[in-house]
């Protein structure tokens, strides 16, 4: 059963469209994860699901509860919406003690205090912070104070929870361990949970299901895998992990085959291809790890390059091809190639339409020149 | 680790026990909460904008309100216009305006310049000195004023049989108006422009270091070039101010028979015979359109309130500029400036408070008394007056607070239709000059309460302080309210709180200290008021500021003087016991 589902979200500022036709489902203890660049409306649509924010149009109900409704004019108020939300800001009450930030919840919904001491104790608990009930805010490290805010949304026992960027404020090493650990929780609690992020590889690792969004659209929904492996277009390729967009044209075609010529080159290369192939530019998709280094160049699918840049990233060498105009970048364990290396491409590749935009513009720091 | 914990609580699946009723609940809550953003706004606009109403019908009405019938005129702006009286009322004003504009702002200017940014002996007990004409009364420091610079006083008389030089200044004329309004003003001239100066970036100055100019140098050709937005802003504050101002034409301007606006005005009202208010009251709409043009364009200079949170922004970590050799002339400039302005006229207060007599013919200590604080004691006016000031600056300056932080909540915090008019209504009263406040109250209480039931009352002229000094609370208040992250009560409304709940538990929580020093301001600013009572006090509802004004016309001077020191005494300690008080807090 759907917990939450978004119908049709759209919001403008002025002329921007922050959302634009947005339409999400998140399935009953999944955790969903809202990705892209900032801008993108993720937060946004997280904020209009918690009530903290009203879009124009469109629809969002949880459970079985349209708690937004731009038609009939229902906007449930956020208090009503049971939604457990962790804020990046984490948003601790200074004034309060651990134990009363994690009990205010339950304290508004007249809970007994027997009942609520011991509740929260067990919250505090699954968040590992069993003895710090009676230490304020600003004693707890910022680790600690993101466990606070999360024990605080699950107290109550919401419907959803939604975590706004939770570990932007946490150091590298930590982010990683606290990644684990929110999964794990997350899957022992099975409670439904939407997740919003920058970064592809919180995004990938932590998911049941990722939404990647782009300028206030949904530009894909699937599996982390889908979308690493599958993705929809241009923008979500180059997003979600690091992609070479080779530009060229197609030349000719033969089933799923097709002969690509690399724009500044004359001898057309012959891959074959996913989905729909059409004549004329285009650009080939390739990640950098489904790219091998071989020596001969009579093979299908290869083709000649010239030695650029090599960069060692510590457990990889990442080197930088020249084919044409193209700088392609290689993913590969070898410290020497000659300087005409010879590539072969993966069995299957994507093509995408030649100009549409690329995360290359927003801030992907993962993001290949591939001019 | 085995921690179990229940799956989420389903509706339908019964739940756990800790499910609560959740949509009665808050339905209640959205309810009154809308109660309260419109029950505030409706109160905040009737008490602001309501009673101009009546002031500005009295104008287009033939007779007074409180007489039956009467119709429509423009009558009395005729009168008004015509009067030969009215506009010599308004070329002194804008003299003395002038003057004082001119006179405060180049006078704070420098000192904040010198106090501030250059590296002088003294400029720390300056700095403090500086902010004593701020906060405590003016009242009390014009008298000593009047005590030692008057003709009669005690430094001019002195100066004239002692020494050979020539008295070139009068206190009764214009120009000697301007020079008692330029020692107090010059002080908050002096903090507009040193917040001003505060928010510059020292890097600026740093840059033109760099390039080779010399540190007085770049200070005049880079920071003070770039103040000039804020000499600006308070040049248009010290204009505005100086054209409302009461209490210095009745005291300086009424023996030499020079009227200003206000005093044309409060002679126009309680002095002829019938009263001609319906002319003081289109006095008033045009005084109130005149200030009202200033705070616009003061708003266009200043940016409107978003500066206030800039202003309160950590000190420039902008090192002192060293002047060498100069710095010892100069701190001996600027501590002549202190004793001229305040130590001397402090001086002439508390001679003229413990003496029967004071003049340089007689030695002070032969006429030394208690007298003066005894009369104060036994005299029912004064007595009285203390009492119902500091009611009003106690039980008043409470009101206040509380309405100041719903104001501000409502205005910031929620989703409320009007709120962005909230916001420019509380700021309004730094518009309505002080007398056209107690007018606007008069007439109020004429059309809503004929037996002047409240009017009579203490209340009354309570109301009219309080609602003067909101401007004045919600500026000390809103920076703390803007600094406190949105997500602090984004995350008490997802919890389950409704607007009041998380405003209650919340932000009011967090933002106690804010309201404790918006009300020891207010406390303060009520305790020194008096323009708006010209117009609204009877027997019994006397406050301080104006039982020394009327007394101190009518040539009773000792007991005034003690008095004042009484007021400046409370004002004190009360400032002294906050700054102990807050600086615990801080400290912890």
């Amino acid at each position: 059963m759907a917990e939450l589902s978004i119908t049709s979200l759209g919001k403008s500022f002025g002329d921007v469209r922050a959302l634009d036709d947005v339409s999400i489902v998140a399935e009953e203890g999944k955790l969903l994860t809202l990705l892209g660049p900032s801008g993108c409306g993720k937060s946004t649509t997280l904020w209009s699901v918690a009530g903290l924010h009203t879009p124009d149009t469109g629809a969002i109900s949880i459970g079985d509860r349209v708690v937004y409704d731009a038609a009939s004019g229902t906007e449930v108020p956020p208090e009503e919406r049971q939604c457990g939300v962790v804020f990046q800001s984490y948003a601790i009450w200074p004034h309060m003690s651990v134990a009363d930030n994690v009990g205010y919840p339950l304290k508004l919904r007249k809970v007994a205090k027997q009942q609520r001491r011991e509740r929260v104790e067990e919250v505090l608990a699954l968040v590992e912070l069993d003895d710090l009930g009676g230490r304020y805010p600003h004693e707890l490290s910022g680790g600690q104070q993101q466990r606070v805010a999360l024990a605080r949304a699950l107290a109550y026992q919401p419907r959803l929870l939604l975590l706004d960027e939770p570990f932007s404020n946490l150091d590298a090493k930590l982010r990683e361990r606290a990644r684990d650990w929110l999964r794990d929780l997350q899957q022992r609690v099975g409670i439904t949970t939407v997740f919003v992020t920058h970064d592809q590889d919180e995004a990938l690792s932590m998911s049941d299901r990722v939404v990647v969004m782009n300028a206030g659209r949904v530009a894909q929904i699937g599996t982390p895998e889908e979308v690493y492996r599958d993705p929809a277009d241009g923008f979500v390729a180059d997003f979600v992990g690091s992609i070479n967009l080779v530009p060229g044209e197609i030349v000719g075609h033969d089933g799923a085959d097709i002969d690509f010529v690399v724009d500044g080159t004359r001898e057309a290369i012959r891959v074959r291809v996913d989905g729909d192939v059409r004549l004329g530019p285009g650009r080939l998709g390739i990640r950098p790890e489904t790219i091998s280094i071989v020596g001969d160049i009579d093979q299908p699918g290869t083709v000649r390059g010239t030695a650029l840049e090599r960069r060692f990233l510590g457990d990889h060498y990442r080197q930088t091809i020249g084919i044409g105009d193209a700088r392609v970048a290689v993913q590969t364990h070898l410290a020497s190639i000659p300087d005409h290396p010879v590539l072969r491409l993966p069995d299957i590749c994507k093509v995408f339409p030649a100009s549409e935009p690329t995360a290359e513009s927003s801030t992907n720091p993962n993001s290949l020149e591939t001019t | 680790m085995s921690l179990t914990i229940d799956a989420p609580a389903r509706p339908e699946s019964g739940g756990s026990a800790t499910v609560p009723p959740e949509r009665r609940r808050s339905h209640v809550g959205r309810e009154r909460s809308r109660i309260v953003h419109y029950a505030t706004w409706i109160v905040a606009t009737v008490l602001v904008v309501g009673p101009l109403v009546p002031v500005v019908w009295a104008s287009l009405w033939t007779v007074p309100l409180y007489d039956d019938g009467g119709s429509f005129t423009l009558r009395n702006y005729r009168d008004l216009l015509t009067d030969a009286a009215w506009w010599t009322a308004v070329r002194n004003t804008v003299g003395f305006a002038v003057l004082t504009t001119a006179g405060a702002v180049a006078l704070g200017t420098l000192l904040a310049v010198l106090l501030r940014r250059v590296q002088m002996p003294g400029a720390r007990l300056y700095r403090t000195l500086i902010l004593g004409p701020v906060v405590l009364p003016g009242l009390p420091l014009m008298l000593g004023w009047i005590a030692m610079y008057s003709p009669a006083g005690y430094v001019t008389s002195w100066i004239d049989s002692n020494t050979p030089l020539p008295i070139f200044w009068n206190l009764y004329s214009v120009p000697g108006m301007a020079l008692v309004a330029i020692g107090s003003l010059t002080p908050l001239m002096y903090m507009v422009v040193g917040s001003a100066l505060s928010t510059l970036d020292s890097t600026l100055e740093n840059a033109a270091r760099v390039n080779g100019a010399s540190p007085v140098r770049a200070l005049f050709s880079v920071t003070v070039p770039m103040l000039r937005p804020g000499i600006l802003n308070a040049g248009v504050i010290t204009f505005a101010l100086s054209l409302e101002v009461v209490g210095i034409p009745l005291l300086l301007g009424t023996s030499s028979n020079i009227d200003f606006i206000s005093t044309y005005l409060v002679d126009n009202w309680s002095n002829e015979f019938p009263p001609r208010q319906g002319l003081v009251s289109a006095g008033a709409v045009v005084l109130l359109a005149v200030m009202t043009v200033l705070l616009v364009l003061r708003n266009r200079f200043a940016g409107d309130l978003a500066r206030f949170t800039t202003t309160t922004g950590k000190p420039t970590a902008s090192r002192p500029i060293a002047i060498g050799r100069l710095r010892w002339p100069m701190t001996v400039l600027v501590g002549g400036y202190f004793l001229i302005t305040l130590v001397i006229p402090a001086i002439g207060l508390l001679l003229t408070a413990f003496t029967t007599v004071l003049t340089p013919y007689i030695d002070p200590w032969d006429v030394a008394t208690l007298d003066n604080f005894s009369t104060v004691l036994d005299n029912p006016v004064f007595r009285r007056s203390i009492v119902n000031s500091l009611l009003i600056a106690t039980i008043g300056g409470a009101i206040t607070t509380l309405a100041i932080t719903t104001i501000a909540l409502v205005a910031h915090r929620s989703r409320f239709r009007y709120r962005r008019s909230l916001q420019y209504v509380t700021l309004y009263p730094r518009a309505i000059p002080g007398i056209v406040t107690g007018m606007a109250f008069f007439w109020s209480f004429v059309v809503i309460d004929p037996n002047g039931v409240v009017r009579s009352s203490l209340w009354g002229i309570g109301i009219a302080f309080a609602v003067r000094s909101l401007a004045l609370g919600y500026s000390a208040f809103y920076p703390a309210l803007a600094a406190l992250g949105e997500d602090l009560e984004r995350a008490a409304r997802v919890s389950g709180a409704d607007w009041l709940t998380a405003m209650r538990t919340i932000l009011v929580r967090l933002l106690r200290p804010a309201m404790a020093v918006s009300y020891v301001l207010l406390f303060v600013a009520l305790f020194a008021d008096y323009d708006p009572a010209l117009f609204m006090v009877s027997p019994g509802n006397e406050v301080i500021g104006l039982t020394m004004l009327n007394l101190w016309i009518t040539g009773v001077a000792g007991p005034v003087a003690a008095l004042g020191v009484v007021q400046l005494v409370v004002t004190a300690v009360v400032l002294g016991a906050a700054r102990l008080v807050f600086g615990r807090i801080s400290n912890g």
